[in-house]
């Protein structure tokens, strides 16, 4: 083995005495007593923005009126097809969408349906552990979605206000 | 010499051939009849004032239902001199058009993609074969009356009935109608070519290397023709990751593309979206804000440290030294939490949008991308004590894989594959866009065209980007990171759709049909991490592109396999991929 | 797609719910899922993220979870990618190699349905070609939610009935 830019004796002694090998596990020992960066999951998460696209969900207003006025946006702006909206008046008048069906196993969590609302009714939240066992609970309709945003509604509220100077 | 020179030497030289000539976005385009293109492409290459040694991108176009039908185009570039050009052929369904690969052997695979997708029939090529889709699949998936998902069949249950396909979908000889399904070992049987005289010697023998292996970087099938343990040829089929997304594209408006975009080159995706936004913007006639193209250098820069500190792990990881990868993936969580914390998302970002970004730097970003540039030199330090001077790594990677400059630009190779071989050029220097010609760095070029030399630049580039995304930092303006036109980007402040009639009109239109591109066609290209990223659209004057083909550096990269690993053995062959970094979904498409 | 066998042969399904099987299985059902072996199946960009849960911040190695490159040593198979129709008979090959108790994690958008390739080339979901236990949403996951549905797939095994009867009730429950 040649070293190019060494002079002989010291070629002669790192191949002899394994030099740089050795420099290299000298390295490695060096990160037996430092901190390490392994995180502890399921205890420990690793860090999230306030930008994070996880699992979606609607919104409502703090009064309890739900946001979404079925005008389509979303569903028009999609790459993958994967909202279908039905929309119908509501009783009072107001229109209100009777069927929003978000496939999530078609989503491609781009952040699109988020930003073509115009009343900030689908939102992406922080969640992303909704692994499940059966495909079809994967299909989210849309009382499985206000059920999200009720859950999340507190971590998304706080999101989106931090986010807002940038929206 | 001038573009009126240029055009009066190239109509005089082949009178009366030469259909049209026009500039179209800063390119000068030559139509030209089919017949002559072999001698008309020779003399470009080999004419002193020219020397266009470089063949960009080679793709079939389809007209239908215009006729003639077809349309075969070339980008070809002059690396001595640094300019641009566009070649362009009309043929008809059933004609055929003479090969350029004794010219360029980088045209060797854009012919066989052509063939595979269109139909079109290049005379004297070696081996035209099918390469994305399989032997015995009918049809050619990108002409237009081809449907986007395909005829229906047991893998896609959406696809159009198979009694609506049309006759000419067909081939002349077809038996059977429908398209034969894939069988795996086909393709080892489409890739033997059995010896002259019939029989084989004892030592002889074909080997199977993937598409599932761990060294493989991804979906790969290389079928080995051995003698021993030399490699007297190797046929890398490619393929399994082909998903047809020139061909969605068709059915996307433009900002729909964008997450597309994403998933070509996974592990950079910032660059793609730069490359793919800078073409439409051509198209548009359109410059993005300096604020919004500053921040697009530094995201493509912090994704060309996130490319090559995996293919810098992932080399020797491969050669058996597991702890690089592990290092190098340490520093790649930090790049991928601030892209998070930019885009939203770690790795598919479509963060990119017609006009500049999608939304403006967060606080607090600035001072964790200066922590990381301080942290970052340090620790490349530590990869080149563990690995750089290691003498199995050495011996594994010095003198083996050798690319000569003249063969890395005959085959259109790229980034440090090329640079690796001492040919000193990037796009970045060279043909500058965005604002790299206001950056300060160093190009990095090494001589020996060996797979460590290759290692080695990208190493030292990482180093380069670092310091590119310093002065980013530090020269950054205030601004918006969008242009003003509604009519084309969400505004960047989303409140007015709330407050103002016009602003929500817009809104509406942009983000349901989207904005129409006015007519004609843009080649734009960037110096990518594997090499040169291109995007050519052309626009019929709707919201939807009429066709976008994407000219993947990997894809012609892999062309260099059967080069280098001729004669080589095996255990060199995992060395030559490593080496040459490609990533399949650019490959494959 | 056939029986999905649990890897004891004549022994499976056999024996009654009682406290002495139903200890036997756990014992065998902990030695299963604190010891899972995937292949090595990067198909596309989930691979990368497999890929970083495999390495230092997010190590998979605490679960047992070690990664090996050939089907006949693995337990589940990660299908981290588009599945294309030109690569279905592989996946298909490569399940049938894989030997039992096998298991399978579909994990991403393109693995799951296609997700946005519903085009000409792309399989629409990998269960059309093999059966799945466990899906992990996401384009791509997150590494966290990786080991989610690693974490699902483990409490699955752990329900598991393997050397009991599969449709009697377990003696003692309500």
């Amino acid at each position: 083995m040649s070293y190019p830019g060494l002079s002989y004796l010291r070629q002669s002694a790192r191949t002899a005495f394994l030099g740089e090998l050795l420099f290299g596990m000298a390295l490695t020992f060096r990160y037996f007593f430092r901190t390490k960066v392994t995180i502890n999951y399921p205890f420990e998460k690793g860090p999230l923005s306030p930008r994070f696209r996880g699992e979606h969900a609607l919104r409502r207003y703090p009064n309890g009126e739900e946001r979404c006025i079925a005008c389509k946006l979303c569903e028009a702006v999609c790459p993958a097809q994967a909202i279908t909206i039905e929309a119908e008046p509501r009783d009072d008048g107001s229109r209100r969408a009777t069927r929003y069906d978000l496939d999530m196993v078609k989503c491609i969590y781009c952040g699109m349906c988020e930003k073509a609302c115009p009343v900030d009714a689908i939102v992406e939240g922080p969640n992303f552990e909704y692994a499940t066992e059966t495909r079809e609970e994967l299909y989210y309709d849309k009382e499985k979605l206000l059920a999200n945003g009720e859950r999340w509604e507190t971590e998304i509220a706080e999101r989106l206000a931090r986010d807002a100077p940038y929206r | 010499m001038s573009e009126p020179d240029f055009r009066a030497r190239i109509e005089e030289r082949f009178a009366g051939r030469v259909r049209e000539a026009y500039s179209s976005h800063g390119m000068l385009t030559l139509v030209v009849d089919k017949e002559i293109i072999g001698e008309l492409c020779r003399f470009l290459k080999e004419d002193g004032d020219n020397r266009f040694d470089y063949l960009s991108d080679l793709c079939g176009v389809d007209y239908h239902p215009d006729t003639p039908r077809f349309e075969v185009v070339y980008h070809l570039y002059s690396i001595p001199h640094r300019h641009r050009l566009r070649l362009k052929c009309r043929l008809g369904e059933d004609e055929s058009i003479p090969s350029v690969t004794a010219v360029w052997g980088t045209a060797g695979w854009h012919e066989r993609e052509a063939y595979d997708m269109y139909g079109i029939v290049f005379d004297g090529h070696p081996d035209l074969r099918r390469i994305y889709m399989w032997e015995g699949f009918e049809g050619y998936p990108l002409r237009k009356d081809f449907p986007v998902r395909g005829y229906k069949d047991d893998y896609n249950p959406f696809g159009e009935e198979e009694a609506e396909r049309p006759a000419s979908q067909a081939r002349a000889s077809a038996a059977g109608q429908h398209s034969k399904p894939p069988r795996f070992h086909q393709s080892i049987a489409t890739a033997r070519v059995e010896p002259e005289g019939g029989a084989r010697a004892t030592k002889e023998m074909f080997l199977n290397l993937g598409p599932q292996h761990p060294s493989t970087h991804g979906v790969l099938q290389l079928v080995l023709d051995l003698e021993g343990e030399i490699i007297e040829r190797v046929d890398p089929i490619i393929g399994y990751l082909h998903r047809g997304t020139e061909k969605l594209a068709e059915g996307f408006t433009y900002t729909q593309v964008f997450p597309l975009t994403d998933r070509l080159d996974y592990l950079c995706q910032p660059s793609n979206n730069q490359a793919y936004a800078l073409a439409v913007e051509k198209l548009l006639g359109i410059e993005a804000p300096e604020r919004a193209q500053y921040i697009r250098v530094m995201m493509t820069e912090l994704s060309r440290i996130s490319g090559h500190l995996l293919i810098s792990g992932a080399l020797p990881m491969d050669l058996g030294a597991l702890t690089a990868l592990l290092y190098t993936m340490r520093e790649r969580e930090m790049i991928l939490d601030l892209l998070e914390m930019i885009t939203g998302a770690r790795m598919h970002t479509s963060y990119c949008r017609v006009g500049g970004v999608r939304e403006d730097l967060p606080e607090g970003f600035v001072e964790r991308a200066e922590e990381f540039c301080r942290i970052f030199p340090r620790r490349i330090v530590d990869y080149e004590r563990l690995v750089a001077e290691n003498r199995m790594f050495l011996k594994r990677t010095r003198g083996i894989g050798v690319i000569s400059a003249e063969n890395a630009i005959d085959l259109g190779l790229g980034g440090p594959n090329l640079r690796g071989s001492g040919v000193d050029w990037d796009m970045r220097r060279d043909n500058p866009y965005e604002i790299y010609d206001r950056l300060d760095f160093d190009v990095i070029v090494r001589d020996g065209g060996d797979c460590y030399d290759r290692w080695e630049c990208r190493m030292e580039e990482m180093k380069v980007s670092v310091k590119i995304i310093e002065q980013c930092l530090r020269q950054m303006p205030d601004g918006p990171v969008k242009v003003d036109m509604p009519e084309i980007a969400f505004p960047l402040d989303k409140q007015l759709v709330k407050s103002s009639m016009e602003a929500l009109i817009h809104h509406f239109k942009v983000a349901a049909h989207g904005f129409k591109v006015p007519k004609g066609e843009a080649y734009s290209s960037i110096e990518a991490p594997k090499g040169e990223l291109g995007f050519y659209i052309i626009s019929d004057g709707s919201e939807k592109p009429f066709r976008v083909k994407v000219r993947a550096p990997s894809f012609i990269n892999l062309q260099a396999l059967h080069l280098i690993a001729k004669n080589g053995y095996i255990a060199d062959i995992i060395a030559f991929l490593g080496s040459l970094d490609p990533v399949m979904a650019e490959v494959d498409k | 797609m056939g029986e999905r066998g649990l890897g004891l042969g004549v022994l499976e399904g056999r024996f009654p719910n009682n406290i002495l099987f139903t200890t036997v299985d756990s014992v065998i059902n902990w030695s299963r899922r604190s010891a899972l072996w995937p292949e090595t199946f990067g198909i596309a960009c989930c691979a990368i993220e497999m890929l970083a849960s495999g390495c230092a911040r997010y190590d998979l190695d605490r679960f047992g979870i070690v990664f090996r490159a050939s089907p006949r040593q693995s337990d589940v198979m990660v299908i981290a990618g588009t599945v294309t129709k030109k690569f279905a008979p592989v996946v298909k090959l490569l399940y049938d190699q894989m030997t039992e108790p096998r298991w399978v994690i579909a994990m991403g958008t393109c693995a799951i349905s296609g997700g946005v390739y519903n085009t000409y080339a792309v399989v629409q979901g990998s269960e059309l070609i093999v059966p799945v236990d466990v899906y992990v949403p996401g384009c791509p996951p997150r590494p966290e939610a990786l080991m989610h549905g690693f974490l699902l797939l483990q409490e699955k095994i752990k329900k598991a009935k393997v050397l009991r009867r599969p449709d009697e009730e377990t003696a003692g429950s309500a």
